[in-house]
């Protein structure tokens, strides 16, 4: 009894390690994005609290908000990159699910060796370094652009975040796939679907959870993707990531920059919520 | 065993004819993972490297700049130490912590433990490169942030980094062990100790091999952590990989250290593949 309390005590406090050690920088950025100082040295607060950091979010005119005019190019190029993270983030995703979800279909009726090489392969991108992902992308983009002219920009932004994306779906829908009958498909076409619609009418809603857990995981890994795109970026395309490493290797980073991560926090935090207690629901009726 | 495969046979047989769905994902793969890594292998043994005024001529010279020149005393062996040194020490610490806190969550409530879970994925919604320069400002305010401490400093911003991707794959198949399996061992005359080192423990092993995995090959190439906490004076394995793709004509020696980390991670895939055919641990 004695040493189950000491382990109990010992647990509790490696977990409270644990969180804090991840969440400090979470809390900082918090803290620094309400306070007025220009500073990323220090939290700031002899300087006085604010809220300009995030009016300068949503408004063009900085001097109103008294922001030293240096800084208003930057936040000008950061709601670039903001733009551009939503939309490379927000087309990969949905791009991904989709092809990720028929390669899943088209995975699981393999035959076991023909899916074990499938799924190496599926698997390599997840486990191998970004920088080394980011490297090998490059280098075919670089071909591209030597035999087609293509330039590195959105276009190559956009085809590496489909490319780290798709594993990820995969690997969320096939355990899904396994699950369900394998006769599903034929009933449905015994009954008259035609193939894409068996595919559509059967398949697709028995999978639909593995789907939208693979979307969301797509999401996550590309909203936040750094070493990717900074590798096939090439020099005038930046999402938020890229922008804030070009923003501290210059010495500027303005901290609307703050802001915006602490509303991206907040909404995550909403949409996970709600995301868990609609399946909780799902769960009790299904009881 | 027999009858239920006849049964199955057939079903299955029929729905090969979907298998065609993946056959895009085969070239798809092809054009993005194979053809690169041909080419990445090509730039490492010649004088190539796309631009205008390079030779195609095999040489090793990119090699022997690595591994022999005045460059390997001075720059790679110290790096690869450096980054072997760091990435080894955060990955310990990392699953030092890590399994506790798996260990811990599994027993609890399903309540709370979906809010730990909630919290554990939560930071990743931080943008990373922010939590590092994040970091930078913390060490500033208790007063660490001095060249003597960098290297220390690196190791736990990385481990406040990659803690998150040790926990989950310990936790995940710490969830799927069933509580009946517990119990018989406790049933069976085992205390807790002998339960936890022989049933718990080796059930779990999947999941750690996943977890080592996916916190050592990052932090053995990451350069953001170690070029923003160290002002860019320390230099590690993926500094090196970073400014030969940033600086110009760098891009055969860089195939050299891609390489040489693309060898680590088939290792390390090789082993995550063996305890892990369907890559379960890694999601």
């Amino acid at each position: 009894m004695k040493t189950n309390k000491a382990f109990t005590t010992l647990f509790t406090i490696i977990l409270i390690l644990s969180f804090t050690l991840i969440y400090l920088p979470v809390l900082v950025i918090f803290l620094m994005s309400f306070t007025k100082s220009y500073s990323l040295t220090t939290l700031g607060f002899s300087s006085g609290l604010t809220l300009k950091w995030y009016a300068s979010l949503f408004t063009k005119d900085y001097s109103a908000l008294d922001i030293l005019y240096r800084y208003s190019s930057n936040i000008r190029t950061l709601k670039n990159a903001i733009f551009n993270t939503f939309a490379i983030t927000l087309l990969s995703t949905s791009i991904a699910t989709i092809l990720g979800t028929m390669f899943s279909i088209g995975i699981n009726a393999l035959s076991k060796k023909k899916r074990t090489m499938m799924l190496t392969l599926n698997n390599m991108p997840i486990v191998t370094p970004d920088i080394v992902t980011g490297f090998l992308l490059l280098l075919v983009f670089v071909v591209l652009e030597t035999i087609f002219g293509l330039k590195r920009g959105f276009p190559t932004v956009l085809i590496a975040h489909i490319f780290f994306s798709i594993p990820y779906v995969v690997l969320s829908v096939l355990p899904r796939l396994s699950q369900i009958d394998p006769n599903t498909y034929e009933a449905a076409r015994d009954l008259g679907c035609s193939r894409m619609g068996a595919l559509i009418k059967a398949i697709i809603p028995s999978i639909l959870t593995g789907i939208i857990s693979g979307a969301m995981f797509a999401f996550t890994m590309s909203i936040d993707d750094f070493v990717i795109t900074m590798f096939v970026s090439g020099t005038r395309f930046h999402n938020v990531s890229t922008w804030i490493d070009n923003g501290w290797r210059r010495g500027y980073i303005p901290k609307t920059v703050y802001a915006y991560n602490v509303i991206i926090f907040l909404i995550a935090f909403i949409i996970i919520l709600v995301n868990r207690s609609i399946q909780s629901k799902n769960r009790k009726v299904k009881l | 065993m027999t009858n239920n495969n006849y049964v199955e046979a057939k079903p299955k047989k029929k729905l090969k004819k979907l298998g065609i769905l993946s056959t895009p994902y085969l070239v798809w793969n092809f054009f993005l993972i194979i053809i690169p890594s041909l080419i990445l292998i090509v730039m490492a043994f010649t004088t190539y490297d796309f631009s205008s005024n390079s030779e195609f001529k095999i040489s090793l010279s990119n090699w022997s700049y690595v591994f022999g020149s005045s460059y390997a005393k001075t720059v790679f062996w110290p790096a690869m130490g450096r980054s072997f040194l760091i990435s080894f020490l955060v990955t310990v610490i990392c699953f030092l912590f890590a399994y506790p806190t798996a260990y811990f969550m599994r027993f609890l409530n399903n309540k709370v433990r979906g809010i730990i879970m909630l919290l554990l994925v939560l930071p990743l919604w931080s943008n990373q490169v922010l939590r590092i320069v994040s970091w930078k400002t913390i060490f500033e305010i208790i007063g660490l942030n001095e060249s003597g401490f960098y290297q220390f400093n690196i190791v736990i911003a990385m481990i406040s980094m990659y803690l998150p991707y040790m926990i989950l794959p310990i936790y995940s198949v710490l969830e799927k062990i069933d509580d009946k399996v517990i119990e018989a061992s406790y049933d069976l005359g085992a205390n807790k100790f002998e339960t936890f080192f022989k049933v718990t423990f080796p059930l779990s092993i999947s999941g750690i091999i996943s977890g080592i995995i996916m916190v050592f090959l990052p932090s053995l190439t990451q350069f953001e952590v170690s070029d923003a906490i160290s002002d860019r004076t320390i230099v590690m394995l993926g500094n090196l990989i970073y400014k030969r793709f940033k600086g110009t004509g760098g891009f055969n020696v860089g195939s050299v250290f891609s390489l040489i980390t693309i060898i680590f991670t088939v290792m390390g895939f090789i082993l995550v593949m063996r305890v892990d055919k369907e890559g379960e641990t890694l999601i």
